[in-house]
């Protein structure tokens, strides 16, 4: 009886364990995937986000071709977006776009940014962009369409 | 009646339990609090480290106000210069010492970009290796495997140009010159894309997915069902034609599509594989393939090909071939589990007569990343017929025959643009001693 209770309690603060684990990695500062004021596209969900970052949707509802913008490798920004949007590692992201790249399905990755200020002005300068911004560094002159807490 | 003995042994059972229970419990609650706090660590700063922040953040805008000045500056002088003398006056290799630092481009010089030039992207992939087996004849070798350039320009928004040349080391130590893809796409949307020249035909999975860059497969090789014609390769996998292909609006099940018309291959195995500027016949291949990439499931595809072509021989005797594909794959960061299978039939004798002939084939291959470390495992099986009319006759080039065997090895990534694979493989083969093989490979791609 006691090893039962023993294991219970194993299983139990294992648990616990892992939960606090995930939420402890799990904690980042919010970052906004934002399109210019001038882009009227609506909410997108985290799906739509993820199809539009890897090339599998590369127009909006008006059939405009849609430019994603990134900023560059080292960026906090851009850890968040790898991981809750690509679900990818920075080699996972490079193999990945090398090889659409070769099939054909996209003719280059992302264009790397180097500041948020570089991301505001590339924004402001293509309505048909979409790219990423701090929390802390959305302004007047883009639109939010998914905010990644 | 009361029993102090038992009673005393009970105790100390129930004691020895709570001690142990206790100390599990501190352990494991130790452990809860431990871990995250380490992981939580640097999300708190202490005071040094906020005022060493804030004395940054200062910094960082006091550079910043002193950029936009000397930018302010620097607009005000070439707006005051005309842009012929600043060409004329300033050397070229003083252009090309002094780097400018970057600037985010006001809305004006974007459109500029869109207007100017259509420039090309090139890209390079290769590898060089070793091999060594014990096969009667062989001896062991360095080689240099293929150099692949691989270009692309974009005319407009919806047009771009894909062109792939090869560079090959053939078996006789000379070196030829392929062109792999040549392809004119046009892009109408997510759902219809176009495309007319050269290209690598949509049979199965592995074909399309890897192409010639030894450095994209895991393996230092393909499966025997997707060996090219030069290394034994008995599918039609380059064609001449046009491809459409797109996304089928189905939500979260991700299906999509291909259709393709070519001229085919010519019946030779081991000949140039795809008939580049003329058919022997007017019949025509076609190939359809549908896939499935659900959403709910990230990494994995299934789906299906049917590709049907004529073969027509020099002594006018026509064979129907249709080729069948399915498979499921999943690949992920750290696993890649690949399945395919096939099934080509060919209708006809080689006298002439009638005759329906099958030839079976799959793979399998499993592979787990560890760190750089990509242990994989892969069998392959191939079984034509001797009367094969098309793979069976020496006359018409190697004999597909049956083969089969195991493929061990392990990829190491030396960074994420080159890569080192050393692979074991056993090959058993009709007519044949098996024999074992053991190669090694570098492979890059920039």
């Amino acid at each position: 009886m006691h090893k039962l209770i023993l294991f219970i309690i194993l299983a139990l603060a294992l648990l616990a364990g892992v939960a606090q684990v995930r939420t402890a990695g799990a904690g980042f500062a919010e970052v906004d995937i934002v399109v210019p004021m001038s882009n009227n596209a609506g909410p997108l969900s985290t799906e739509d986000v993820r199809r539009i970052f890897v090339g599998e949707k590369s127009s909006w509802g008006g059939g405009k071709h849609i430019t994603v913008l990134m900023l560059a490798p080292g960026q906090p920004e851009r850890a968040v977006i790898l991981r809750e949007v690509f679900k990818m590692s920075e080699s996972d992201y490079t193999k990945y776009f090398l090889q659409a790249a070769f099939t054909g399905r996209v003719q280059a990755a992302p264009k790397d940014l180097s500041s948020a200020e570089q991301m505001k002005a590339r924004l402001a300068a293509n309505p048909n962009a979409i790219g990423y911004l701090r929390k802390e560094n959305v302004d007047d002159s883009v639109r939010v369409l998914l905010r990644l807490r | 009646m009361f029993n102090c003995a038992k009673h005393a042994g009970l105790v100390r059972r129930c004691a020895r339990r709570i001690r142990i229970f206790s100390g599990a419990i501190a352990l494991l609650l130790a452990f809860n609090q431990i871990v995250p706090v380490s992981i939580c660590a640097g999300d708190q700063p202490s005071k040094a480290e906020e005022e060493a922040i804030r004395r940054m953040n200062e910094q960082i805008q006091e550079l910043q106000a002193k950029v936009k000045d000397l930018e302010a500056k620097l607009n005000a002088l070439t707006s005051s210069i005309p842009a012929r003398a600043v060409e004329s006056s300033i050397p070229a290799a003083a252009i090309s010492s002094v780097t400018p630092p970057p600037a985010p481009p006001s809305p004006a010089q974007e459109p500029q970009e869109d207007k100017s030039i259509p420039g090309v992207k090139l890209r390079m992939f290769g590898d060089v290796g070793y091999e060594a087996s014990n096969r009667k004849g062989e001896t062991n070798s360095f080689n240099i495997g293929t150099l692949d350039l691989f270009m692309t320009g974009a005319l407009t928004d919806r047009v771009a140009i894909l062109g792939e040349v090869l560079f090959i080391s053939d078996p006789n130590n000379s070196i030829s010159v392929d062109v792999e893809r040549l392809l004119l796409q046009y892009k109408q949307s997510d759902y219809f894309n176009f495309a007319i020249g050269r290209y690598h035909s949509s049979i199965g999975y592995y074909n399309t997915a890897f192409h010639q860059g030894e450095w994209f497969q895991t393996t230092i090789d393909r499966p025997f069902m997707y060996a090219f014609d030069d290394q034994g390769g008995f599918l039609p996998l380059q064609e001449v034609g046009v491809t459409i292909n797109g996304q089928i609006p189905s939500g979260k099940l991700g299906l999509n599509y291909v259709a393709e018309m070519g001229n085919g291959r010519v019946h030779l195995l081991g000949a140039e594989p795809a008939q580049n500027f003329q058919d022997t016949n007017n019949g025509k291949s076609f190939n359809f393939a549908f896939y499935s990439r659900p959403s709910w499931i990230p990494g994995l595809q299934t789906g299906f090909s049917i590709y049907h072509d004529h073969l027509t021989f020099s002594d006018n005797i026509n064979h129907g071939e249709l080729i069948s594909t399915a498979y499921v794959v999943y690949t992920s960061s750290n696993y890649e589990f690949l399945n395919e299978a096939m099934l080509v039939r060919h209708t006809g004798a080689a006298t002439g007569g009638p005759g329906v002939f099958h030839t079976p084939g799959f793979y399998t291959q499993f592979s787990r990343r560890f760190g750089k470390y990509h242990p994989y495992f892969r069998y392959a099986y191939v079984n034509a017929g001797v009367a094969e009319p098309i793979y069976g006759n020496p006359a018409d080039g190697p004999i597909v025959g049956r083969r089969n065997g195991p493929s061990l090895g392990v990829r190491y990534d030396l960074n994420d643009h080159s890569a080192f694979k050393i692979q074991y493989n056993h090959l058993a083969q009709r007519g044949e001693k098996s024999f074992n093989e053991f190669s090694t490979q570098f492979s890059f791609a920039f």
